[in-house]
């Protein structure tokens, strides 16, 4: 009865972080080496958000994911995530072609410090993110 | 894999101040969630939530569910 009734108060916040356009261009790889300026086809400005998933239990922080999501093509991609999965906040380095090639573990920090800190990266340096994601 | 693995890995992390205001470390969830708004964040309802995770590509991540 306890556990139910503790499951109930569990809430979960998602929000989503509209980042304005600054006008600085992104270049969608369209094949060739990731790093040939030959393989960039169009020069862009996709609509870019911050998806904030936090879930709260009592008061605390149990889990949360913050994905930096693009539009390209009616579809928004998952072009980096810090999150809360496997017991210890870490981020997520995502790569068009290499998948995930990177994870940093976040252990000296709270579940709470990494929350703001994947928000204050994704805001500051989304550009340079997406750019990564897309050559690598 | 290590931090010190990712020194041909691109990244530009954020320092901790954020470049701006971060909530301090002990914030309460309530501040949380008006730093976030205060950043221009919109809490979505669950229909829209449900529309923005059914048009997103999510990375494959070996060990984790997607994040919708």
């Amino acid at each position: 009865l306890n556990r139910f009734a503790e499951s109930e108060l569990a809430e979960q916040f998602i929000c989503r972080i509209e980042i304005p356009s600054i006008g600085h261009p992104f270049y969608f790889s369209t094949g060739g080496t990731a790093s040939s300026t030959d393989a960039r086809e169009s020069v862009i400005n996709p609509p870019t958000v911050i998806r904030v998933f936090q879930h709260t239990h009592l008061g605390r922080l149990i889990g949360f994911s913050i994905v930096l999501l693009i539009l390209h093509a009616d579809e928004w991609i998952d072009v980096g995530r810090f999150d809360s999965a496997h017991g210890t906040p870490h981020r997520d380095i995502l790569g068009k072609t290499k998948g995930l090639p990177e994870k940093l573990w976040y252990d000296e920090l709270t579940a709470k410090q990494v929350f703001a800190l994947a928000i204050s990266t994704f805001r500051k340096n989304h550009v340079q993110i997406s750019n990564d994601f897309l050559a690598n | 894999m290590s931090k010190s693995a990712m020194t041909s890995w691109p990244t530009e992390e954020a320092p901790l101040d954020g470049g701006g205001s971060l909530p301090r470390p002990d914030a309460t969830i309530e501040e949380l969630e008006q730093w976030i708004i205060s950043l221009g964040g919109r809490e979505l309802s669950p229909e829209e939530a449900r529309d923005l995770n059914a048009k997103v590509r999510w990375a494959d991540i070996p060990g984790e569910p997607a994040p919708a």
